[in-house]
């Protein structure tokens, strides 16, 4: 008997729930091919390691952007070694709840059921990230009260105020720590001249990205290629410098947590100001980040305890209540 | 008597409309209840339990780290 399961398909990580045992796996969004043959050579966090050092043959890529498939076929192939990994075969098919961003267009959310299900998956349903997180982060969405969560991952970030478990108000830009990432990387190369990789652009963000200024700033030293002479080259980058470089993706951001705020209906408004807004995602450990929506928004921000996995435990109790909440599924009865 | 037959059947069906839609509506309340149930603290407990073992995973993570450098 296939024990169901809850997946956090993230343009970053998936993360998958296994009813009565809880998360089972947490590896990056990433697949390995052969360009020529097709075969999958690595998934996850091997074929990650593997992105901008593979040799001309070898590809590693990640087949979601912005939360939505990129590639079908690679995705489902994504899916169903994710599925064969777990535990579930030919003859095992699990009910499946996949969590996606609430902004997705009809074709996008076709194309997630039907790799899932052409993967294994028995049923496949799909629930709003926004209210996963919820969930996971343990906000009191039973009651009469506004909660609200933002939910910044690596290719969307969402807001939404969730009251008496439905969503009242939702904010969604296809912005995440992704394009944080990428204005990195130009900025380098503009102002630098030296190109580096994806890798080393968050391993930049991590090290001394910031969205406002924080107390314990530090310099880092980073290693590329000059574009002029092809060779390497060492650079210096200030913090000051990085937050300047990622001010567009941040400042689109906070103003989607704005415009959230301004559609909130005024009786839930006031709840927010007593408790405040949570954060979740891994876009949201940018550091400062919590500090810069506080103070242009005027709301206190608390940060999850569990930033990384609210989104998936979420996902896992409603795979736990599955007959309880089935009407949460996008598309199902509201 | 086709007459009767004919009053007796609307009446009958008339009845099974109004009994329906009283226990639809009655569903959705229900259903509804569910689900709050299972939204409610009780409910999330394996939810809660969850994320405190997480966050302590990963505080112990961290002392071990910080004591480690």
């Amino acid at each position: 008997m296939a024990r169901d399961l809850a997946i956090d398909l993230g343009t970053a990580n998936t993360l998958v729930y296994m009813k009565g045992k809880g998360i089972v796996l947490n590896e990056p969004s990433v697949i390995a091919l052969n360009r020529q043959t097709g075969e999958v050579l690595a998934t996850g966090r091997e074929a990650w390691q593997m992105i901008g050092r593979t040799p001309g043959y070898i590809v590693a890529v990640r087949p979601l952007r912005g939360g939505a498939i990129t590639d079908f076929e690679i995705t489902e192939r994504m899916i169903r070694l994710l599925l064969q990994r777990v535990g579930v075969s030919r003859f095992t098919r699990p009910k499946v709840v996949i969590c996606v961003p609430s902004a997705i267009t009809e074709v996008e959310r076709r194309a997630v059921t039907d790799a899932a299900r052409r993967a294994g998956a028995a049923d496949a349903n799909l629930i709003e990230q926004p209210m996963a997180a919820a969930i996971g982060a343990d906000l009191p969405i039973d009651e009469p009260v506004g909660n609200m969560v933002i939910d910044i991952g690596g290719g969307t970030s969402e807001t939404a105020v969730i009251s008496l478990g439905g969503i009242v108000a939702l904010e969604a830009v296809r912005v995440g720590s992704f394009d944080i990432d990428a204005a990195i990387q130009n900025h380098v190369r503009r102002e630098h001249g030296i190109a580096i990789g994806e890798r080393t652009a968050e391993e930049i963000k991590i090290a001394i990205g910031s969205a406002s200024e924080t107390v314990d700033e530090a310099t880092a030293e980073v290693r590329g290629r000059d574009l002029m002479s092809g060779l390497p080259k060492t650079v210096v980058l200030s913090p000051e410098e990085i937050r300047e470089a990622i001010e567009d993706p941040v400042s689109s951001i906070v103003a989607s947590v704005v415009r959230c705020l301004a559609k909130a209906p005024p009786e839930l408004s006031q709840d927010f100001l007593v408790r405040g807004m949570y954060l979740v995602g891994g876009g949201g450990l940018l550091r400062g980040l919590a500090a810069r929506i506080e103070r242009e928004t005027e709301v206190p921000v608390r940060m999850s305890n569990v930033p990384l996995e609210a989104v998936v435990l979420g996902a896992g109790h409603v795979i736990e209540h599955y007959d309880a909440l089935k009407d949460m599924f996008m598309g199902a009865r509201r | 008597m086709p007459l009767l037959i004919i009053a007796v059947a609307i009446v009958a069906l008339a009845l099974l409309l109004i009994i329906r839609r009283t226990k639809r509506s009655d569903d959705a309340v229900s259903d509804f209840r569910r689900q709050i149930n299972a939204l409610s603290p009780d409910a999330r407990k394996n939810v809660t339990e969850r994320v405190r073992q997480i966050s302590d995973e990963s505080s112990e993570d961290e002392e071990g780290e910080s004591n480690g450098s």
